[in-house]
């Protein structure tokens, strides 16, 4: 178990003050704060570092022993030529071609990495990814915005520049996709990792390291650095960058947007969401045998992959219909879908298990449902009314089933921290409808059972390639 | 099931049966009687028990069931965050609270004299088969002010309650620092065994025993001579797990220290009276007549044969005043057999692994944790 440190220091951070330059923070000398004297992960020689295994303790990557960076390390590239601080002094700005051919085909290179890999390649959500970096995917995204920029003559789109990521760390592959986004765009990168150690990271790191040994021009534009949570090295980053993007939970977000960014910097935050399905029972019932698989089983991808804790999981299925229909399409859907999970043979931690029948029966004594332990993988939980509904992320394989009787209904419950609705058996004229009338109130993506977990360039209801890049109008 | 059973008293020996001497399919029938009536003893009398049966379990049908593998369950976590009672306030006479790092949540379960008084009835059976009938001088590893604490009890105590009536004129081998008081253990071992060579029975928690009296007496480059002497231990293997040390090497460093060559561990929790499971002499669990063993698939839920690891369920059949006769605990099993004649001792056998690691809640939150989180 990895602890943080103490947030000691954030409270001292007075918001438009001046900050430390580069340099000082980067260089002055640790003391015995009392972050060092808290932390719980002191090594037995007294050694004050955060928890990075071994592995990423790579020479000629650390900041000057004893410095108050310690804790820093960068774990892409593998070798640095230059200080951290140089390398934000130089890399501030960026007047590379967004979209260019070069950047498309070094995604490709990395993609292939992947595919080549001997652990990454048998890992779902590490295929999804190469498969997204493929030139042929990357090359569509290209043309699309081209094709958007073109629009407008008058308006030039450039690269924003320096570009800050705090990547989230529940998802191991999705720190790649914001980047590869701001890369195409042609910023220079500067992604934060958790601390965790997680494999699916370091293999992906591995990889990166590897072309980043050929690919100079790579190994130039981005850094990849983990630190514990300092808000002096958090506040010169967001100093440094045109803009920033942090991934995290509502607590975290709140947090860092009390660390300034430059006057002159924009910034996306993703908060805490919360995803969930609708099905047409009747188009459910009516399905025949191949069809209802389908649906089982791309659902099985959609609640599964991530153990129900991304934030496109879905945790309630909305059943449309009447009363009738959605008990019965309840009655089919749950054996099937437990019978998924022993088909794939899908074994989540144990502690999961555990916390999913607590969650199961706390909710049975809060709340006047219907919990059902028959299936394998899951609890299912039938919610008799709208009214009783909790929509909490619990994840860990709790599925909520709620019946309304009209596609509607929804306005009643969708809010700010809607995100993704995977939809079977509706018009897409209902779909733009229920969008529509749930307008600023939530709901970000309705798509397809089965790609709740694809990324897209709009995410969130944002256009990540549009916050890569400046426009700049010219009138001749 | 009819109010006419639930009238029924105990069977009318239930409580007087010897521990290990029923084969398995007639201590199931038995036990599988007792656990129907305090399944619905529960369920009219505790509001949550019974919403429970209702909401998750599908209502009375669930009650009447055949086998000991259908009986309800309640995760144990649920002691925690409420207070499962099947008896008026005023009945309880002892509430327990689970021993617990300090800021965790402890589980609290209430007792009322009946339960009280059942729990140690069967504690007698258990251990005078162990022990016999005569009670030996005995040694506790903790200090004398443990007992000395406001309740509730915490199950480390709770413990030493339930042992203490096994032996006289205790000693308690620790002083006020938690250190070995050596001189005094030593003092009190030469006065029990100076009068003719008597058996000395010592308790204490796994984790303490290896503290103050393995690594200490290494430490110390001491001995004691305890030949005739018992060692049970109970509790948590966590901090001997994180040091590497198995249970084989534990006992050969506790008989190297003190010469003590029988040395018995036994499962239980404090969330289900009762339910002692002491090791056999092929060092697995066994599970007597009035408590059973159950180990779940932790995917399907679905019972494990023998060889089978999940998580372990266990039932009672003692708990009248709150309803924790059949719990999912959060530990990993597996069942070892059935009935062994190579140690004579009928019912199931089994085997603990460990706690499952605490759940991580991992949402999306887990990006910059702040001060109280660890991930």
């Amino acid at each position: 178990m990895q602890r943080y440190l103490p947030d000691s220091t954030l409270n001292d951070v007075e918001l438009g003050s001046q900050g430390p330059r580069a340099e000082e923070i980067l260089n002055r000398q640790q003391s015995p704060t009392p972050d060092a004297s808290l932390c719980p992960l002191k090594s037995p020689t007294g050694d004050f570092r955060d928890p990075i295994p071994d592995k990423l303790h790579m020479s000629g990557n650390e900041a000057k022993p004893g410095g108050a960076m310690a804790g820093l390390r960068i774990l892409a590239p593998r070798k640095s030529e230059s200080p951290l601080a140089d390398w934000l002094a130089s890399c501030r700005f960026s007047n590379t071609h967004p979209f260019a051919a070069s950047r498309i085909q070094l995604l490709g290179a990395f993609s292939q990495r992947i595919l080549k890999d001997p652990i990454l390649r048998d890992e779902p959500s590490s295929v999804a990814l190469a498969y997204y970096l493929r030139p042929a995917n990357i090359t569509k995204i290209a043309t699309h915005a081209q094709a958007r920029a073109k629009l407008d003559p008058s308006v030039l789109w450039v690269p924003c520049g320096g570009v800050f990521h705090v990547a989230p760390a529940n998802v191991e592959t999705f720190f790649i996709y914001p980047w590869a986004l701001s890369y195409l765009c042609g910023n220079n990168n500067l992604v934060r990792l958790s601390l965790e150690e997680q494999p699916v990271t370091m293999r992906l790191l591995e990889c990166l390291n590897t072309l980043m040994e050929t690919e100079e021009e790579l190994s130039h534009t981005n850094r990849f650095v983990t630190y514990p949570h300092d808000p002096e090295i958090t506040r010169l980053f967001s100093d440094w960058c045109a803009h920033r993007i942090i991934w995290g939970g509502d607590e975290v977000i709140r947090v860092l947007r009390s660390i300034p960014l430059s006057p002159h910097a924009t910034e996306r935050v993703f908060g805490s969401k919360f995803s969930y399905a609708v099905i047409s029972a009747m188009s459910f019932q009516e399905a025949d045998e191949a069809t209802r698989q389908q649906v089982i089983s791309r659902f099985f991808n959609d609640m599964f992959w991530f153990n129900q804790m991304a934030c496109s999981s879905p945790h309630v299925v909305f059943w449309v219909g009447t009363k009738a229909d959605g008990a019965r399409a309840v009655a089919a859907f749950n054996p099937l879908l437990g019978a998924e999970v022993l088909r794939r043979g899908y074994a989540l931690p144990p502690q999961l298990s555990v916390r999913r029948l607590s969650q199961a029966f706390e909710l049975a004594i809060q709340d006047d449902v219907r919990v059902d332990l028959k299936h394998p993988g899951f609890a299912s939980i039938d919610v008799p009314q709208l009214s009783v509904l909790r929509k909490e992320p619990y994840g860990g394989g709790l599925l909520h089933h709620v019946q309304i009787d009209r596609l509607d209904r929804l306005l009643e419950v969708a809010a700010p921290k809607d995100q993704t609705i995977v939809h079977f058996g509706f018009h897409p004229d209902e779909l733009q409808s229920l969008a529509f009338r749930i307008g600023s109130r939530g709901v970000d993506r309705l798509v397809p059972i089965g790609e709740a977990l694809t990324f897209e360039v709009v995410w969130d209801g944002q256009d990540m390639i549009s916050d890569g890049l400046r426009k700049v109008v010219i009138r001749c | 099931m009819s109010a006419i059973e639930l009238e029924l008293p105990v069977i009318s020996d239930f409580f007087d049966l010897p521990p290990y001497g029923l084969p398995q399919s007639q201590k199931a029938q038995m036990l599988v009687i007792r656990l129907r009536q305090l399944c619905w003893h529960h369920y009219e009398r505790c509001v949550i028990y019974r919403r429970l049966i209702e909401r998750v379990f599908g209502g009375e049908d669930a009650l009447n069931f055949e086998r000991l593998e259908e009986v309800p369950f309640i995760p144990v976590p649920l002691f925690k965050t409420h207070a499962l009672r099947s008896v008026p306030a005023e009945a309880v006479v002892r509430t327990l609270a689970s021993s617990g790092t300090s800021g965790q949540v402890l589980s609290r379960v209430e007792l009322d004299r009946e339960t009280s008084q059942r729990q140690t009835q069967v504690l007698v059976k258990i251990l005078q088969h162990f022990l016999g009938p005569r009670r030996s001088p005995m040694v506790i590893f903790d200090r004398k002010v443990a007992l000395d604490q406001p309740g509730p009890y915490p199950a480390r105590v709770a413990a030493l309650l339930g042992m203490m009536p096994f032996g006289r004129d205790p000693f308690f081998a620790l002083k006020e620092d938690l250190s070995l008081d050596i001189e005094g253990l030593s003092a009190y071992l030469a006065r029990a065994s100076g009068a003719g060579g008597e058996r000395v029975v010592v308790f204490g928690l796994t984790a303490i025993l290896w503290q103050a009296l393995v690594l200490t007496m290494e430490r110390e480059g001491k001995k004691l001579h305890i030949p005739q002497g018992v060692l049970i231990h109970a509790g948590g293997w966590k901090k001997l797990q994180d040091a590497a040390v198995g249970a084989e090497e534990f006992r050969q460093r506790v008989q190297a220290v003190t010469g003590i060559s029988r040395i018995l561990n036994f499962y239980g929790m404090v969330e289900q009276v009762g339910s002692i499971f002491f090791e056999n002499p092929r060092h697995y669990l066994q599970a007597p007549v009035y408590a059973e063993v159950i180990i779940r698939d932790p995917i399907t839920l679905r019972p494990l044969p023998v060889g089978g690891v999940g998580l372990v369920q266990v039932l009672s059949a003692i708990p009248t005043s709150y309803p924790g006769h059949s719990l999912l605990t959060e530990d990993m099993g597996v069942l070892r057999g059935v009935d062994d004649p190579t140690t004579g001792m009928n019912g199931r056998y089994f085997e603990i692994l460990g706690r499952v690691p605490q759940a991580e809640v991992r949402g999306c939150s887990d990006t910059y944790p702040t001060q109280h989180s660890t991930t």
